[in-house]
């Protein structure tokens, strides 16, 4: 009976939950929350690494409000987000849509349509680098088989950033998948009392399957919202944020500000900005989502 | 319950304790500058037993790479008790490994600076000043002259061993002259019939297959770094006399008339007289290798890089002078020094490290045989004029002519003097590559040229 109780109090639930919980705790506080409170310490500071941080007050933020750049950086940034979010996420959904038929060999399709997204970043940007080329590139090629002058893509800045939308096709591999797993978890008798209703299926879409799925669809928008504001590697590799900073990111100019120009603080400051902006936007997209959201 | 919460309270506090004393480095000089103080005291010349690490961070390179593993081979052999560790990274990744290595306290030891894209002066503050050395064993810097060895000296202090002296040329494809039946350029640069609107005249005539992008032939590329150099080269500067000093940008002086021309030719090339890539013909030029290595361009200004990028050419080629612009033209030169951090534990084992790889009879001259790189150091030209006639079918005494013409009208390099030259040189090469592709008039770029180099200030 002792030892029963003692097994009991050393294996309560509680207590194994911060036993099994701690590795993931310490792991953060060392390795994630270090570095984000240091960050926001640095951001108080002017930080060469080379040289020790001098603590400046809010002169990084005050100057980042005065600073052509950031702006820019900024609204280029916001943009793509503008274009991105709802092309990755309606493309997913309708790719969903696609590999939620039972039809055989699904299981392949599913698989092809899914492995782009496990390829390394920086190689997918060079494969887009060269399918986008201008002179040598298959997609101008293509377009001149019918007599299609094809577009400068990445080498104009008024291109630039629907091409770098345009590269996300080969990124949608994870999207897809939550929308294809929220799709198998709906009802099927939903779906035939309104095909007997006489529902037909873009009925079916767009008055079941789209309000169903609607908490979905706000987690992926809020998801390809949050990477959409941190984009980077894109333009990095493919663009180096040209042309004319066309594509010159958020987060391009804030690696910039830390590795390219050793100024680390102010690069801390633009990263907490960028947190309150993401943290912003998050929120706004809860409130207005309760309009439309069911859950 | 309520004594685990304590627990793990306490357990937060610690920590953020540990993260505010790291941080709270008021002292002057942080970790790196610590390290360095202690290991200046540690560090025992007369006794090396005990086995030695160096790091010794470099640029990406294949054919460089192979000379790096032949000189740490080289000096681990003769020094067993010291062990190299190469650390190979991409060049624009060289600044970002530097400075988490710094910042980590594990630092490179030995390190060219501007092999960077931040180059010599940003690091300038954290380098071993070599002249105690060299004071030693005046060998070490026999061969190079005062004026390449002044780049690297401020007051008394030396802060490098200069390896490589690149100039400014005009690398042309022989293949393609002969081709078109015209005489090579020259390589005299007191040559005043070898102008820019000659070189115009004569890219006119190498342009060829426009319509086909596939075999179509620029007749020049304007590929002189930074891009400053074609302000240089047309009598203008960007920056005040002081900014090269003191190392800082100040006040840029871009509205300079010497700016605008050189803008202005380059844009001509391209807009013009349609000699020349554009930004995009070049976005999708290069995608398929070196323009001037492919054969889609037929002369190429650049910089002594040229001589080793383009070793591998499948077709013949030279090198000949600039074409003469305006009496006040000047050249870009960048000599690479190879440098010691001062945070080094192991200051002495770097420094025979460094006279290995310098040493004219030994490391040096094998960088230039290797890489066709130009010697630093005067005793390895002789050969090297010899070597690179040999390898262009050339004479020694045209390509002397052109390196030291070059030179003589030659000025270091802004990338290695002024800190942080990596987002200056962007600063201005975004706005004029709108300048080149006609989407933006010279003054509005130069508005946005100042206001952006304004920022970095």
């Amino acid at each position: 009976m002792t030892e029963k109780r003692t097994r009991k109090s050393i294996f309560s639930g509680e207590k194994m939950f911060w036993f099994f919980i701690m590795p993931w705790i310490i792991g953060f506080i060392l390795l994630t929350g270090g570095p984000i409170f240091a960050s926001m310490v640095l951001s108080f500071t002017k930080y060469d690494v080379l040289t020790a941080p001098n603590f400046i007050g809010f002169d990084n933020y005050v100057h980042l409000f005065n600073d052509r750049l950031f702006y820019k950086s900024l609204s280029t940034t916001l943009y793509y987000t503008v274009l991105a979010v709802p092309f990755v996420n309606i493309l997913a959904l309708l790719l969903a849509l696609l590999l939620n038929q039972k039809v055989r060999g699904i299981g392949v399709f599913r698989v092809i349509f899914y492995a782009p997204s496990v390829v390394s970043g920086v190689a997918i940007c060079f494969l887009w680098a060269w399918l986008l080329n201008s002179d040598f590139g298959i997609v101008n090629y293509v377009l001149s088989l019918v007599h299609i002058k094809g577009p400068a893509w990445f080498s104009s800045s008024s291109t630039v950033i629907p091409s770098l939308v345009l590269t996300t096709l080969t990124g949608i591999g994870g999207t897809m998948v939550i929308y294809l797993a929220s799709m198998q978890s709906l009802s099927a008798e939903i779906f035939e009392a309104a095909a007997i209703d006489g529902a037909n299926p873009f009925r079916r879409f767009f008055a079941i399957t789209i309000p169903l799925l609607s908490p979905v669809i706000l987690f992926n928008g809020i998801m390809t919202m949050i990477a959409a504001i941190q984009i980077f590697v894109p333009s990095f590799v493919i663009t180096k944020g040209g042309p004319d900073w066309g594509s010159y990111f958020y987060v391009y100019y804030l690696f910039d500000n830390a590795f390219s120009q050793f100024r680390m603080g102010y690069a801390s400051a633009q990263a907490w900005i960028l947190f309150v902006i993401t943290f912003a936007m998050t929120l706004l997209a809860l409130k207005v989502s309760k309009r439309y959201v069911h859950y | 319950m309520k004594l685990f919460n304590r627990k793990i309270a306490s357990f937060f506090l610690v920590f953020c304790l540990m993260i505010l004393s790291a941080c709270s480095s008021t002292n002057g000089g942080g970790a790196a500058s610590n390290t360095s103080e202690t290991s200046a005291k540690t560090s025992s010349p007369n006794s090396p037993k005990e086995t030695v690490k160096l790091n010794w961070l470099v640029r990406s390179d294949p054919i460089m790479n192979e000379w790096q593993k032949e000189m740490i081979a080289g000096f681990q052999e003769k020094n067993p008790n010291v062990k190299i560790n190469l650390i190979i990274v991409p060049e624009d990744q060289v600044d970002q490994k530097a400075q988490t290595m710094i910042a980590g306290g594990d630092v490179p030891d030995v390190f060219v600076t501007n092999w960077g894209f931040s180059g010599f002066s940003t690091y300038k503050d954290q380098l071993l000043d070599l002249a105690p050395y060299i004071k030693k064993d005046p060998d070490s810097v026999k061969g190079i002259g005062d004026d390449i060895m002044n780049v690297y000296r401020s007051g008394d202090k030396t802060y490098g061993i200069p390896i490589v002296a690149l100039g400014s040329y005009l690398f042309y494809n022989k293949d393609l002259f002969d081709q078109a039946g015209i005489s090579y350029p020259p390589t005299d640069w007191n040559d005043k019939s070898w102008t820019w609107d000659k070189m115009v005249e004569v890219a006119k005539k190498l342009t060829k297959n426009m319509d086909n992008a596939q075999k179509r032939v620029f007749g020049v590329y304007d590929e002189l770094f930074p891009q400053t150099a074609d302000a240089w080269l047309f009598g203008g500067d960007y920056f005040k006399p002081e900014a090269y000093k003191t190392n800082m940008m100040g006040e840029p002086t871009v509205s300079d008339e010497g700016v605008r021309r050189g803008i202005q030719a380059h844009l001509d090339l391209i807009q013009k007289y349609k000699v020349h890539p554009s930004t995009a013909d070049l976005n999708s030029i290069s995608a398929i290798g070196v323009p001037f290595l492919t054969g889609q361009v037929a002369m190429h200004m650049k910089h002594g890089g040229g001589f080793w990028v383009n070793k591998p050419a499948k077709f013949r080629w030279g090198v000949a002078a600039l074409p003469y612009t305006v009496e006040n033209r000047r050249t870009t030169m960048f000599i690479d020094s190879v440098n010691i951090l001062k945070a080094t534990k192991h200051p002495d084992e770097a420094w025979a490290f460094v006279r290995h790889i310098t040493d004219p009879n030994g490391g040096a001259k094998r960088f230039m045989e290797v890489t066709n790189a130009t010697p630093a150091n005067g005793e390895l030209l002789k050969q090297w004029y010899e070597m690179m006639a040999k390898n262009l079918d050339m004479t020694p005494a045209q390509i002397k002519q052109v390196h030291e013409g070059s030179l003589a009208i030659a000025n270091e390099s802004p990338n290695h003097l002024i800190k942080n030259f990596n987002a200056i040189n962007n600063a201005i090469l975004q706005p004029l590559n709108s300048v080149y592709d006609g989407k933006k008039d010279i003054d509005t770029a130069l508005k946005e040229i100042k206001s952006g180099l304004n920022a970095l200030k």
